[in-house]
């Protein structure tokens, strides 16, 4: 039976009681859909899920399943799974757990999961974002005469040439003061400032190995875009957490958000307090990576983000298989 | 069996899943997609806007919105927008407005937009035209914004649907206007991809005499800070991005009317007006102007035709730019004599009423500071006077020639050019229009 291990593992710290205890014996069979589901992303929240609880129970120094709160995180969001009145016209035969699961994500409060997602102390990040998605999930959301009084009111799509002239050739919408980020629940992924500022992106072209690097989902629609990486202001007043499953993005999608994760997602040991990126090809050095939720501060306050040119993807990024995902995956939870 | 361990065995059988599921043709979306009818659409769509999952595909791009990626993921692999276009069409008309979820609508017509040549512009017309009050009024009226910028940027508009709405904009929307800049700008875009460059000018012209000098009020006049006069400069820079081969005649012209104290349409004292052409001319002389005016003259080389045509445009953006720093007091452009008296002779020619009512209104109004610095006046009286005969032109000659009494001492030189170039004015009409040349003659007897 594949990942065998890991739901044996899942079964013993989630629902152990699954005999006696009707709760249990429904997060038992959420596993078992998992397990059994043909699905890629199914397979990859499963592994996920381990390597979270593994690393929770690691940080915690204690086997205390009780006040393990990334297992009453995992829980809570498994029941009320179940309980979701959704009707999905596009799945005839009933909805796959893990998009159940991922519809649950938006219901359960999203509070931090300590120890696995805890803040960290103060550091830089940086966040590399199409400049088409900048400009309407960054720019276009903080237009206000005050706070960015170069922005006009009615940014449009169809002049993002024009807009990318402008950034290009006089540095208009370099700098841009943020009081929201997206909208609805969501998570913001941002990576070390440090480790991209490493990649020297500012003197070289380096927009494959950043986008690789950080695992961006890519289909034939980002091909051609124009890439930007956005510096966050240090004294940006949020908590940053350690990705998780909760946070993850397993085949749902909140619109107009600035990144929601990908399908190269991947949870990690808790070594650091830092996630690590996946890559596309599944061979290049991962980045550390946090999330932050969306936030709006309604203009009391702002923070400065200094935007810089990444440059263009011309070429598909060689996409690594699935098999390989899960093997990485399974890797992850072994060392957790 | 240790859990931690991963064993071979495992690794082989999970091998032999991911081919199982890979090879399952249901999973490639495109295949299922390509198979979709308009019903299949809607549940589509309402999946993604009541759940934001649907099945085969959830999310497209990292980051943008899937019911508006779609369009061009179904474009870039060669499947039609047809039943797509419909679906949507469907689920908009079954919006009531009066219960709809202004989110839903507004991602909704960002589809429209997206998708183009539609033929929902009549749902659109339907939003920009209503009025419902159960909306709150924040997100109507960004509603009726976006359904208006839907218009503007239709390919497949038909007449009637473009002139309802170019009415209603010009009756009611214009109160609309006055309260919400981004409604403005999308009319500005409504006006000159609809309709022309002129009207766009025309339209840009009428909100600036219309909004309540009480909008500015408590607001900075200085730099960029009115959020009406951005979105302004932002439609100039965008209408010259894309109608570059019209955009500085018209311009030019409407400036040359309205910039005249004496003309009856005169902006002149409009704060507005003032911001505009304060801060166009710092947009005009940046380095993305300069070098599509530079690419504009590098295309002489290779077509006649166009030749002609970026000479005559390279003439109106200088010409421009040369309105700009004379209102202004401005010295930026650093034209010679030679090159002034071109530009001017240049303008008069084009439009010779304009010309002459704009540069004897600002000869006035700018004396000292023409005499001191510019010292084109003389070679305004030069220049081609004779062409320039009729009755108010002979006044507004007479005018300009006043206007040199009061000129400083320093510009003495000046001065007497343009004197000896009026005298010359005069003798040039001896023969021609004795009641003329009695009043001329009379003037100037009187002034010397």
């Amino acid at each position: 039976m594949p990942l065998n291990s890991v739901y044996l593992y899942l079964q013993s710290k989630l629902c152990k009681n699954a005999a006696s205890d009707p709760n249990d014996k429904l997060v038992e069979a959420f596993i078992i859909e998992l397990k059994e589901s043909k699905n890629i992303n199914a397979l990859r929240l499963m592994i996920c899920m381990g390597i979270d609880v593994k690393s929770s129970i690691k940080a915690m120094c204690t086997e205390d399943l009780e006040s393990n709160t990334v297992i009453k995180g995992f829980r809570e969001c498994i029941l009320s799974s179940y309980s979701l009145s959704v009707k999905l016209k596009t799945y005839p035969y009933g909805i796959p757990p893990q998009i159940r699961f991922s519809i649950a994500q938006g219901k359960i409060s999203p509070v931090p999961y300590f120890p696995c997602i805890s803040s960290g102390l103060r550091q830089e990040y940086s966040r590399v974002s199409s400049f088409y998605s900048y400009m309407m999930y960054v720019v276009k959301i903080n237009r206000n005469a005050l706070i960015n009084p170069t922005i006009p009111d009615d940014i449009d799509v169809s002049e993002m040439t024009r807009y990318l002239r402008d950034f290009t050739i006089i540095g208009k919408y370099k700098i841009i003061y943020v009081t929201r980020l997206g909208r609805n629940k969501s998570w913001v992924f941002v990576a070390d400032k440090n480790e991209i500022d490493a990649t020297n992106y500012k003197i070289q072209d380096k927009t494959e190995e950043i986008i690789n690097r950080l695992g961006f989902y890519l289909q034939n629609i980002d091909l051609g875009s124009n890439y930007v990486c956005l510096e966050y202001d240090i004294l940006l007043n949020v908590n940053f957490y350690q990705p998780d499953s909760l946070t993850g993005d397993w085949g749902n999608f909140i619109s107009i958000k600035p990144h929601s994760g990908n399908e190269f997602f991947l949870s990690s040991p808790n070594i650091d307090e830092w996630g690590r990126t996946r890559s596309v090809t599944g061979t290049a050095k991962p980045f550390r990576e946090r999330v932050h939720e969306n936030f709006d501060l309604n203009d009391a306050k702002h923070y400065r983000m200094e935007v810089n040119k990444l440059g263009i993807l011309n070429r598909s990024i060689p996409r690594s298989n699935n098999l390989s995902i899960l093997k990485e995956a399974l890797e992850r939870f072994r060392l957790s | 069996m240790n859990a931690d361990e991963i064993n071979n065995d495992e690794l082989v059988q999970l091998a032999k899943l991911v081919s199982e599921i890979e090879s399952e043709k249901s999973n490639n979306p495109l295949q299922i997609l390509h198979d979709f009818n308009v019903e299949k659409w809607s549940d589509w769509l309402e999946d993604i806007l009541n759940y934001n999952v649907a099945y085969p595909i959830s999310q497209i791009s990292t980051e943008g919105d899937v019911i508006v990626d779609i369009v061009d993921y179904l474009r870039t692999n060669n499947l039609s927008v047809h039943n797509y276009e419909e679906a949507v069409g469907i689920i908009v008309n079954q919006f009531s407005f009066s219960n709809s979820n202004s989110v839903f609508l507004e991602r909704l017509i960002n589809v429209l937009i997206s998708i183009r040549g539609y033929k929902t512009d009549s749902i659109l017309l339907k939003i920009l035209t209503s009025r419902d009050n159960n909306y709150q009024k924040g997100s109507f009226d960004f509603l009726k914004s976006i359904a208006l910028l839907a218009l503007a940027r239709s390919s497949g508009i038909n007449d009637t649907t473009q002139s309802n709405a170019y009415n209603y904009l010009k009756m009611v929307g214009l109160k609309e206007m006055k309260h919400d800049p981004s409604f403005y700008g999308n009319a500005l875009r409504f006006s000159y991809l609809q309709y022309s460059v002129n009207h766009f000018f025309e339209d840009m012209d009428t909100i600036i005499r219309i909004l309540d000098p009480q909008v500015f009020e408590n607001q900075d006049y200085q730099g960029l800070n009115s959020r009406y006069a951005l979105v302004i400069l932002d439609k100039l820079e965008e209408v010259h991005y894309r109608y570059i081969g019209t955009f500085y005649s018209s311009f030019c012209k409407w400036f040359m009317e309205v910039g005249s104290s004496n003309s009856k349409n005169s902006l002149q004292g409009n704060p507005l007006f003032k911001l505009i052409s304060e801060n166009f001319m710092d947009l005009i002389n940046s380095k993305t102007f300069i070098e599509e005016v530079h690419n504009i003259s590098s295309s002489k080389i290779t077509i006649q035709k166009e030749e002609k045509e970026a000479f005559i445009e390279d003439k109106y953006a200088m010409s421009l730019r040369f309105l700009l720093n004379f209102t202004q007091e401005r010295d930026d452009l650093n034209l010679s004599l030679d090159e002034t008296t071109e530009v001017i002779a240049f303008l008069i020619d084009t439009d010779k009423e304009i010309a002459i009512d704009f540069f004897s209104d600002q000869l006035r109004i700018h004396r000292e500071y023409i005499g001191n610095h510019c010292g084109i006046l003389p070679y305004l009286a030069g220049i081609k006077l004779k062409d320039l005969y009729n009755k108010s032109i002979i006044d507004k000659i007479i005018d300009l020639f006043d206007s040199s009494m009061f000129m400083p001492e320093e510009a003495q030189e000046t001065k007497d050019v343009l004197r000896r170039n009026t005298i010359n004015f005069i003798k040039s009409f001896e023969n021609d229009d004795e009641n003329a040349c009695q009043t001329l003659n009379k003037h100037y007897a009187v002034s010397s």
